[in-house]
């Protein structure tokens, strides 16, 4: 009790506080009313109303009723509503600061436009005043300044209930926006500052949008509006609505998800639902499909962490799913808004482990059965193609295809055998959808490079015949990264020399094993010498945007094609995290969709649907997920997941600090690095947005309040570093050193958004950390305010690259010498390096459209190509101006030799040969879609939702045609 | 062995009414030579071992750079079902999923015999002179007897390479254009990345030898049922617009304009293809490059479906089912298209003379000249209306083809009949999946869809 009544105390005195502020106040209630006025409570102007509207005391809290009387076109005629003045003259209306805030209920939409309490004119292009009011069901604060030519309706992300109370409140504070419902920060915008500007003349008016062109009236109540000439805080707010919540009957509570949703496929038919909450609750999830379908699913107890499955789930059907939970203080919580979940997504091959056999029960059948079990087990390979060599009488196909989710593609070189064997599989219903038989020769094999995950053969197994003359056709088609052969005969006489000599004589290197269920030769291939990765959004965390691939070159052929095709992909123009490719894998973001692939045949290993996930704006923010050898780190909300790169499995979590999302990501080492901003506050281009525009609010730019580094195997916080809002479109890690660019304006912070317009992150300083430590090594003041529109950073060769481009349509770039052995070595913080400038440059941009104005930087050996020049890295001499011509809307990425981009389709631009290609009826999206990585150039996505007429639009790669060719004999 | 023996004692009846080819003729324009006597009865249901397997399964769902709840369609769904053909008393299809040439009886729906390709066919099979031709993603031209016996095969990749193409492993080059056959040729494309080639041939009918193949095909791929006039060959490029060549030499002529779709339909040397982005089908005249007209131009949940006869378009779509009269409609439309072009310059005229710039004619001349080309505009209107012989509510249009005195549409579920004079429905009947497919042949209503079941409905021919 002793702890009640402080707490008590000073709710109160927050609430008399805000209370004492406003200039206008009415509480809608009968004892208020005079004639066809209610006095208000603050301020001597009444509020007066006509027609059908009045005062209602019943059905819940006392209120303002305007009850839809009529046609909205008498309403409007009538102007039935409520107003305190319909002339502002004489009027003490805000000036530099404003909050207003309602208890409202909208019981009906009549039309997309309603008013809450407004002083507005909005004709064409005049627009003046404030408004809180709504926009369809979400509500939303309008406001005009001296500064801005134009109104900012600052809408919820959500929808609100109709027919549920709500406290709604806008506010601004001469440099921001903020839109609260029920006590929460919604929304904020900066797009306004300075003094709020009125027209000259308008309506005061209550429960309306109401200007000289329009009126359009709230159908619904107002129990309370008040308007103050100051900002309220959140905190004051969040007391206003505290105040009186309990006197009305709210809707369900915002349910606060702090792990997931996580959608897992269990089968064709079900899914696995996984999320946490803060709380232990008793959830309810409730799947809809397009056709009416109704699943829902609750488990038995009370629990913080929730798994639920859904059984009959429709193929191929769009589903939305809400989650609800009911709290230990007995109210109704509900997700935010309703997921998607599309279960035409679902790749995995039809399960065939029941399958008949085709065979007459023998002693051969159990003997197939222990060899087919011993390669799964041996080679751990059970997705992907598996390439068999010659069939016998198919016994392992149909064993492998029924213990695996491998696609058996068998090559027989007996015509007649070929033809029993499909037949035979044909009737176990494997045929086509699980295996394949062709008929050809073992020693020219028709397949191109590296398609096979796994190679075996079903002849061998049962004569000992090695299938070809040697192992080169099979080495030739073998996956590189991991790729197994296992050959082997059970029984027989075949000589484990015979095998080491039969691969040796392709070069290859076996290990044999002979026991008593025969002898076996494995073969596990390693990564292609000179491959490169992308692991990061622009390759490296270098930020190069160079896979350093020396094997991606020359003329390229078609390697695979296939899903995932355009549907799970967000519209193309989003500016979205590139792909990424590591050990044989590449990963894919999709809309809230994230694919594991294999890299060199295009097989689906697993997908994660989460709504949580998803990122955009790449100029102004960095990806969300960075690739390991072994693992995908994957952040949404608070946490980062290590997800296994092969399974799938979500292994590891790593958690930014409290009331934060994890922003930035980087993998080096053994360390994985993070940074932190406030949640909301990222990008995700739900609404279409192309961010291709020079102004606010889309180059506004992501900035974390922390940078910090864990284990990327244990979990464990290693170093946290504080101090300014580091930029995170600039985090660069090269050489052991972490680089960043830091704005040390404390205002910012004080934004209820991590997305912060380019001049107020001003005071920059550029900031490099020890990798390994996180000790300050060194900083210096530096001003890239010209880099307005965007700020990359990059590192090369001892070389710190910092490149943006103003309004002004020109590119500015540095470049500072970092290679001293003093910068990186010091021991104690070196407040005033020497950081010599190498070089600037500043040239107009070569087109200020499609991208144009926000190219990122790359670099190739020691030349930095930017924009449509190449420069020597070190002098900034312009080396080359033959750099191809981009016409889409991406940016580039290149390897050792070559580079890619998007011209009218896929360009290439080979470096040395100056040979520019175009892979015709096939274009990437609006960012970095095309990764030179692994050997080939990968292009996963494609252009997704453009309604252009180009021919192709498939996931695809493409190999150098050096490597098509087959080995010399 | 048993088939066979099976076939020969059970020689096949070719009738006039057969349906030999996707949408009975070259120029796929879903024209039935029989009619029907409603109501139809069904005589049986084939539930294909898998249900097909689409080379491209959906589009991207929105396209919010041109605003935000447009609905994408999908513009190659060719291989979508399994579109059956028959011939006599045999129906034949390819499947995607399991590879092979299916051959069923028409009276009874038993499977009589079925061939082994190396890749997906997904594209109907053509019938020409006792023969089927087949095109797989092996990147091989079949053709069979019609005892299921193969005859001969070409390659038409210009490689033995086979990679992986949507989910299986096929020919770079899959053969995903159909057969056509007319005067001892057979006409198919192969090829899917324009980057490594594609090529169009023509092979001699009888032994697969290549008669001509085109110049390589480099800006598309050729995927979607080819379409034949007396003198040109017309190869869809899937997402993209139709590529024209001369089937006497191979000779590339030009590329149609449009929206793009594998859905195209031809009268004469007049183009209709779809469905484009929205739905639409977009009418590209003989000799021409441009879209004349679009059907169905605004957004819509449906695509849109047409046949063409020569006193009639019947155009299946955005809600409706319509009829109008095709050769009035395009008069009057061309007369619109050029009032609208000439009352567009008189306007201009008249406001250089209000700037007082010079112009061809004193602005009381123009201004009266323009007046008269409203009026007429109006005429014109008021024609084009009348064109419009009748609408019937439609809230699917997968299909549509017609058989004398009635159009057939295919839907979610359903298949429907209407009275071509007003556009009444007549008759319906639930089947298994969405209509995607339809045929009319010697008796039978033949419908195909997407879960991979063809329902064959029978009724007496009325010749």
């Amino acid at each position: 009790m002793n702890r009640i009544i402080p707490s008590f105390l000073l709710m109160t005195g927050l609430v008399a506080q805000a209370a004492e502020g406003p200039d206008f106040h009415w509480l809608f209630e009968p004892e208020r009313v005079k004639g066809k006025e209610v006095q208000a409570l603050v301020g001597g102007m009444p509020a007066k109303f006509n027609g059908s509207v009045r005062i209602e005391a019943d059905n819940g809290p006392p209120h303002l009723l305007l009850d839809g009387s009529g046609t909205s076109e008498s309403r409007k005629l009538l102007k039935q509503g409520a107003w305190v003045a319909n002339k502002l003259t004489g009027l003490k209306l805000p000036k530099k600061e404003i909050t207003v805030s309602a208890w409202v209920k909208v019981d009906k939409l009549v039309g997309q436009w309603g008013g809450i309490c407004g002083v507005i004119q909005d004709n064409g292009s005049y627009e003046r005043g404030w408004l809180l009011g709504y926009e369809n069901a979400r509500f939303n604060f309008a406001l005009n300044t001296v500064n801005n030519s134009k109104l900012t309706y600052l809408a919820d992300k959500a929808d609100f209930k109709l027919g549920y109370w709500h406290h709604v409140a806008g506010v601004y504070d001469g440099t921001e926006m903020r839109l609260y419902v029920n006590g929460r920060l919604r929304v904020s915008s900066a797009a306004q500052k300075g003094a709020i500007r009125y027209p000259p003349q308008a309506f005061f008016e209550i429960g309306a949008y109401h200007d000289n062109d329009e009126f359009y009236s709230l159908v619904g109540g107002i129990n309370k509006v008040a308007v103050w000439p100051r900002a309220l805080s959140a905190k004051e707010i969040e007391v206003l609505f505290k105040a009186k919540e309990k006197q009305f009957p709210m809707p369900p509570q915002l349910l606060e998800i702090t792990h997931g949703p996580f959608v897992d496929w269990v089968d064709r038919g079900t899914v696995r639902l996984e999320w946490e909450t803060s709380s232990p609750m008793r959830a309810k999830v409730v799947f809809r499909s397009q056709g009416g379908q109704r699943l829902e699913t609750s488990p038995d107890k009370p629990a913080t962490r929730h798994v639920v499955t859904l059984s009959n789930l429709l193929p191929d059907a769009e589903y939305t799913y809400r989650i609800t939970s009911q709290g230990a203080d007995g109210r109704e919580y509900e997700s935010r808004k309703p997921y998607s979940f599309d279960s035409s997504f679902y790749y995995r091959l039809p399960d065939k482990s029941n399958a008949p056999s085709p065979f007459p029960d023998s002693n051969l059948s159990s003997v197939i059965q222990a060899a087919a079990k011993r390669i799964v087990a041996q080679s751990g390979i059970n997705k992907g193609y598996c390439l068999m060599l010659g069939s016998a009488e198919g016994r392992l196909a149909y064993e492998l295809a029924r213990q695996t989710q491998l696609q058996m593609i068998v090559v027989e070189p007996d015509a007649g055998r070929a033809q029993a064997i499909r037949q035979k599989l044909n009737k176990a219903g494997l045929y086509g959808v699980r295996v394949s038989v062709h008929h050809g020769a073992l020693d020219e094999l028709p397949y191109g490079p590296y398609f096979a995950n796994l190679v075996v053969s079903g002849s061998m197994l049962m004569d000992g015949k090695l299938p070809g003359p040697d192992a080169a056709e099979l080495w030739r088609v073998l996956r590189p990264a991991g790729g197994v052969a296992m050959l082997g005969q059970v029984g027989g006489g075949l000589k484990p020399d015979a095998l080491r000599q039969w691969f040796g004589r392709a070069g290859v290197k076996c290990v044999v094993r002979s026991d008593i269920e025969g002898v076996w030769a494995t073969v596990k291939r390693g990564k292609l010498e000179g491959a490169g990765d992308w692991t990061h959004q622009y390759g490296s965390p270098d930020n190069t945007a160079n896979s350093r691939d020396d094997l991606v070159r020359g003329e390229m052929g078609i390697l695979w094609w296939g899903e995932p095709g355009p549907k799970p992909f967000p519209d193309r123009g989003g500016r979205n995290p590139a792909p990424l490719a590591a050990n044989g894998r590449l990963f894919v973001q999709a809309d809230r969709m994230i694919y594991g692939m294999d890299a060199y045949n295009g097989s689906i290993l697993w997908t994660l649907s989460a709504p949580g996930i998803r990122r955009s704006n790449m100029p102004r923010d960095g990806s969300n997920m960075v690739a390991s050898e072994d693992y995908l780190y994957l952040a949404g909300g608070r946490h980062a997941l290590g997800i296994d790169a092969q399974t799938g499995e979500r292994k590891l979590r790593f958690s930014a600090p409290k009331d934060r999302h994890w922003a930035f990501m980087a993998v080096v080492g053994n360390q994985l690095l993070g940074s932190s901003v406030k949640p909301g506050s990222a990008y995700v281009a739900d609404a279409g947005e192309w961010y291709d525009s020079a102004k606010a609010p889309e180059i506004a730019r992501m900035a974390s309040d922390s940078l910090f580094s864990f284990d990327r195997r244990t979990g464990k916080q290693l170093w946290k570093h504080t101090g300014g809002l580091v930029m995170n479109s600039s985090i660069t890690i090269a050489d052991g050193v972490v680089y960043f660019i830091e704005s040390r304006n404390d205002e910012p912070a004080k934004l209820a958004t991590s997305r912060v317009a380019p001049g107020s992150l001003n005071k920059q300083h550029l900031v490099a950390l020890d990798l390994v430590t996180g000790r300050k090594l060194w900083e210096k003041s530096v001003d890239f305010s010209k880099c307005e529109i965007m700020l990359y950073l990059l590192h090369s060769e001892g070389t710190l690259v910092t490149t943006g481009t103003d309004s002004k349509k020109t590119y500015h770039t540095y470049a500072y010498d970092v290679s001293s052995p003093s910068l990186r070595f010091a021991e104690k913080p070196n407040l005033n390096p020497d950081v010599p400038k190498l070089w600037e440059d500043h040239h107009t941009a070569a087109k200020d459209h499609h991208g144009g104005l926000i190219q990122h930087p790359l670099v190739v050996k020691e030349v930095f190509y930017s924009d449509n020049r190449a420069f020597a890295l070190r002098t900034g001499k312009v080396v080359r101006t033959d750099l191809p011509q981009r016409r889409g809307c991406g940016t580039m990425a290149a390897s050792n030799h070559s580079m890619f981009y998007r011209a009218h389709f896929h360009g290439m631009w080979d470096l040395e040969a100056k040979t520019k290609t175009e892979f015709n009826g096939i274009r990437s999206g609006c960012w970095l879609g095309i990764i030179p990585a692994q050997g080939l150039m990968l292009a996963p996505g494609n252009g997704s939702a453009c309604g252009c007429t180009h021919a192709i639009q498939t996931s695809a790669a493409w190999v150098p045609r050096s490597a098509l060719k087959k080995p010399k004999k | 062995m048993r088939t066979v023996l099976l076939l020969l004692a059970l020689p096949v009846m070719v009738a006039a009414a057969d349906w030999p080819t996707y949408k009975a003729d070259a120029a796929r324009s879903g024209i039935a030579r029989e009619e029907l006597n409603l109501p139809l009865k069904e005589a049986w249901v084939h539930r294909s071992p898998h249900k097909p397997r689409p080379a491209w399964r959906a589009p991207a769902r929105e396209d919010l750079y041109n605003g935000k709840g447009q609905r994408l369609h999908n513009r190659q769904t060719f291989d979508h079902a399994y579109h059956a053909i028959a011939v006599g008393n045999l129906i034949f299809y390819g499947s995607s999923a399991d590879d092979q040439v299916y051959c069923l009886d028409a009276k009874t729906g038993r499977v009589r015999w079925t061939y082994f390709t190396e890749g997906p066919i997904r594209l109907a099979p053509t019938f020409h002179e006792d023969k089927l031709y087949i095109g797989s993603d092996d990147g091989h031209v079949y053709c069979l007897g019609l005892n299921g016996k193969l005859l001969w095969k070409t390659s038409l990749a210009p490689k033995n390479y086979r990679i992986a193409g949507n989910g299986r492993i096929i020919s770079a080059w899959p053969v995903r254009s159909g057969v056509l056959v007319d005067k001892g040729i057979a006409y198919a494309a192969a090829g899917m990345f324009p980057s490594e080639g594609v090529h169009i041939y023509a092979l001699d009918e009888v032994t697969g030898d290549i008669k001509w193949r085109s110049k390589k095909q480099t800006d598309v791929p050729a995927q979607g049922f080819l379409l034949m006039s007396e003198n040109n060959l017309y190869v869809p490029a899937g997402r993209d617009n139709p590529v024209i060549y001369e089937r006497v030499s191979g000779k590339r002529l030009r590329k149609l304009g449009g929206k793009g779709g594998t859905d195209v339909t031809m009268y004469g040397d007049a183009v209709f293809t779809g469905p484009g982005r929205t739905g639409q089908i977009g009418l590209v005249l003989p000799g021409q490059t441009k879209v004349f007209y679009t059907f169905f131009g605004k957004p819509s949940q449906q695509r849109t479906q047409m046949v063409v006869t020569p006193e009639r378009f019947y155009v299946g779509g955005a809600g409706e089912l319509r009829a109008m009269n095709h050769p009035e409609f395009l008069k009057q439309e061309k007369d619109r298209q050029e009032t609208s072009g000439r009352i567009g310059k008189l306007n201009e005229h008249i406001k250089n003379a209000r700037r007082g710039k010079p112009t061809p004619k004193p602005l009381p001349d123009l201004q009266k000249e323009l007046d008269k080309e409203k009026m007429h505009m109006e005429i014109v209107l008021a024609n084009i209306k009348k064109c419009h012989l009748w609408k019937a509510p439609s809230e699917f249009s997968d299909a549509l083809i017609l058989a004398g005195d009635t159009l057939f549409v295919g839907g979610d579920n359903v298949v429907r009949a209407h009275r071509v004079q007003d556009g009444r429905e007549v008759w319906r009947h639930a089947v298994s999946g969405r209509a995607l497919g339809l045929s009319v042949a010697n008796g039978h209503l033949l419908a195909s869809t997407d879960q991979g079941v063809i329902h064959n409905f029978t009724a007496k021919s009325v010749q």
